[in-house]
């Protein structure tokens, strides 16, 4: 048992709070935010020149070849900063999957998503949000259906998805520009780019069918759960700081309202509970660094996050009282993220009927014994 | 990285569960059935604890040059979660709390005549502390030790004096210093008091859980070599001792083996349409969500233990821990009882009783956890300071 990080991990943590806080001032992104969703390409560019994005992706392929848990210390500090780079969507969702493929389409995608070029992964569609079950379907490489919610489908390069080949699962990688794929942009409150993306026989490069495409869907899924959950503990850290510095400073009857003990204890509540997301979600990492099973970690991960997300949010800007949901303040954003943290691929009551469902199965076949 | 057991930690757990088989057996269930015993004290409780001394588990996580077995804090958290899982009375306070502390602390004398039989499983000691107008405020105690030749004369009453009724020394804090100049947790002293001295006497108080005891006081004089910290600084023992405690209190150990046991029932008891219980999703959800949160627990007790073994544990992670796990044990105990459903307030001897009455008797005991060892909104001032900095309102 070992709690402590490599050297190497603490450096890259160091490097990206600061590339990430010299970016996140307010006022750079109110500008950023004024036309509606936005990708930040400069600091995009600065992260894929520090070679951060790249920690965890093979050097082959022009990454640091570090484990999975290196990769999360930069998206812990993206949750510090919430500004939108593509970081978990090309790099966590797409790049790292890929990367474990021996293929000549999936080697080249990793490549440019290190050299800085960005990829998506469209995990959901209307009405469904279980990427394993999709009703998009394919046959004789062309795909037919409608995706959703796809971070950056407008500015990748490739996206990764997956349907239905007849009864087995398929996945496959899809050119954005190819005929018959059609990109409509949504507008989502984290002010990040989405889209909705229609099929209409797009033409695929097919990637794996049956058990081997569920195990990289399922490798996108889990990687991107990890990563939406140590995003999450940089959020609440952010919004438990931010929430202390103001009742520090603000008074009320004359003392400062952190010194009123039904302030301070709500706080000290907000820090129960980050303690208690990070360290599963330390677990999570783990466990897929490790190669270990990680489904069940995972979904107590996932859990755990949507519910300290939410209590943290919810507290950090009562706390505040108007000041915490004014725009020209900074608490808002991470609310809104911490919201999106909590629903993305799947909210605490579905991975609790997961763990649910689990549970019963792992001491049914014990009392079967 | 590894945050799971390594191979040698995973067979340590193995070998001990196997040998608590021929620890907890029935004669020593029965003999807890005995409310003044449940928590330990009888016979073959002392027979028991004396073979674990024997055999070398006592003490294990010890350093060396204090007479245990240096393996390492992780590996004392191990055996104290395995054994309380196990169903066994673990003594953690003497082992776990008083114990380490006397070991780093305490005169040549108590190191041969109390440490020592700490780790032969001979000596058990309870902690005196709160008084009927001192709990929280635990610097206002009022309890006197006054100097009188090379002794000590104590008199005073102690409260909540758990496991008071077999003890053999109670850890003792006394007011030294009554000058009014000095801050009041700056005039306090350490002492063990042999519960076999003149003037000491104990009385039960039956709670909602267990027996716990008032203790008196009266001309209780003991020689100086029995004085545990220097005269006046006794504080920092005491909070070393509680930082300890704290962490025992939420070990997940005795959780992790009653939820394992329900899960258990429920897959093997059925309803009156002959299903599973654990079929039913409302109760899989339950026994879900007591484990995910239950692994957090336990992540936290181990990484605790870690910290211990590389450093120091931070206050306010102590504090986070105490408070999660004592207020997690509640709602826990409240969702697996509703799994069991009214049979769960059965009594163990009773007919009909489920799982032997332990869930219905550890709801009983729990809601001590929430105040026991420094009451949770003290551990959140604590946080609130030393986790997030925030400026101090009490004087």
């Amino acid at each position: 048992m070992d709690f402590a990080y490599p050297e190497t991990h603490g450096d890259i943590q160091n490097l990206a709070n600061q590339i990430f806080s010299d970016h996140c001032a307010p006022d750079r992104l109110k500008k950023l935010e004024a036309k509606g969703p936005y990708l930040d390409s400069e600091l995009w560019g600065k992260v894929v020149e520090s070679g951060l994005h790249a920690a965890s992706l093979p050097e082959s392929a022009g990454g640091m070849g570090l484990d999975f848990a290196a990769s999360m210390m930069v998206v812990e500090a993206l949750g510090q900063a919430v500004v939108n780079v593509p970081l978990v969507p090309s790099i966590i969702s797409t790049a790292l999957p890929l990367a474990t493929l021996d293929v000549a389409e999936a080697k080249k995608a990793v490549e440019q998503a290190a050299a800085g070029d960005i990829l998506t992964t469209a995990h959901i569609e209307p009405g469904n949000e279980d990427p394993l079950n999709p009703s998009t379907t394919v046959s004789n490489g062309q795909l037919n259906g409608v995706k959703h919610c796809v971070p950056y489908a407008a500015e990748a390069k490739w996206m990764l998805v997956s349907a239905m080949s007849g009864d087995a699962l398929w996945v496959g990688l899809v050119d954005t520009h190819a005929d018959g794929v059609s990109i409509a942009a949504q507008d989502a409150t984290t002010g990040e780019p989405q889209y909705e993306v229609t099929f209409s026989n797009a033409k695929a490069h097919t990637l794996a069918t049956g058990k081997a495409a569920v195990a990289l869907m399922q490798k996108s899924i889990a990687m991107t759960t990890a990563a939406y959950c140590n995003m999450a503990v940089g959020v609440c850290t952010k919004m438990t700081r931010i929430a202390c510095d103001y009742t520090s400073q603000r008074q009320q009857f004359g003392v400062a309202i952190a010194t009123f003990q039904a302030v301070a204890h709500r706080l000290a509540d907000c820090f129960i509970d980050t303690e208690c997301l990070k360290i599963i979600t330390l677990k999570a990492t783990n466990d897929i660094s490790e190669g270990d099973d990680n489904a069940a970690s995972l979904s107590m991960a996932k859990i755990w996050c949507g519910d300290a997300l939410h209590r943290i949010s919810q507290a950090t800007q009562h706390v505040h009282g108007g000041a915490g949901i004014d725009r020209d303040y900074h608490l808002w954003r991470y609310c809104l993220w911490a919201k999106f943290l909590e629903l993305a691929l799947g909210s605490s009551r579905t991975h609790l009927v997961a763990l649910a469902d689990r549970l019963q199965a792992d001491y049914l076949a014990e009392s079967a014994r | 990285m590894h945050i799971a057991y390594t191979d040698e930690q995973q067979a340590l757990k193995t070998r001990l569960e196997t040998y608590l088989q021929s620890i907890v057996t029935e004669e020593l269930l029965n003999e807890m059935k005995d409310p003044n015993l449940m928590e330990g004290g009888g016979p073959v409780f002392r027979a028991a604890m004396k073979k674990m001394g024997a055999d070398g588990w006592l003490g294990l996580g010890w350093p060396k040059e204090l007479g245990g077995a240096g393996i390492g804090p992780v590996e004392q958290h191990i055996f104290a979660e395995t054994i309380m899982a196990s169903g066994f009375p673990y003594p953690f306070l003497t082992i776990d709390t008083i114990g380490p502390m006397l070991a780093q602390h305490a005169n040549g004398f108590i190191q041969e005549t109390v440490v020592k039989e700490i780790l032969k499983g001979n000596v058990f000691i309870s902690v005196g502390y709160s008084e009927p107008n001192a709990g929280t405020d635990l610097a206002s105690l009022q309890t006197r030790a006054v100097k009188d030749g090379d002794d000590w004369v104590i008199n005073g009453q102690k409260i909540w004096t758990s496991l008071g009724q077999f003890a053999d020394y109670i850890w003792l804090a006394a007011r030294t210093n009554t000058d009014p100049a000095i801050k009041k947790h700056k005039g306090i002293t350490m002492f063990l008091v042999p519960t076999s001295s003149k003037g000491y006497s104990c009385t039960p108080i039956h709670t909602l859980g267990v027996r716990t005891n008032a203790t008196y006081y009266e001309d209780v004089r003991i020689p100086d070599k029995y004085r545990v910290s220097e005269v006046d600084a006794g504080w920092g023992l005491i909070t070393g001792q509680l930082n300890r405690e704290r962490l025992s209190i939420v070990n997940p150990g005795m959780m992790g083996g009653i939820f394992e046991q329900v899960c258990a029932w429920a897959a093997e008891t059925k309803d009156r349409n002959g299903e599973l219980l654990i079929t039913q999703p409302w109760v899989k959800e339950n026994l879900a969500r007591v484990q995910a949160d239950l692994e957090v627990l336990k992540l936290l007790c181990w990484k605790q233990a870690w910290a211990m073994q590389n450093g120091n544990p931070g206050m306010a992670d102590s504090s986070a821990a105490k408070v999660y796990g004592s207020e997690f044990f509640v709602e826990c105990y409240r969702r697996l009882l509703e799994v069991v459903g009214q049979a769960g307030t059965l009594k163990r001897d009773s007919k009909g009783a489920i799982l032997r009455g332990k869930l219905e008797h550890r709801y009983r005991s729990g809601s001590v956890l929430t105040f026991g060892g420094g009451t949770n909104e003290i551990q959140r001032e604590i946080i609130a300071g030393a986790g997030l900095w925030l400026p101090r309102a009490r004087p």
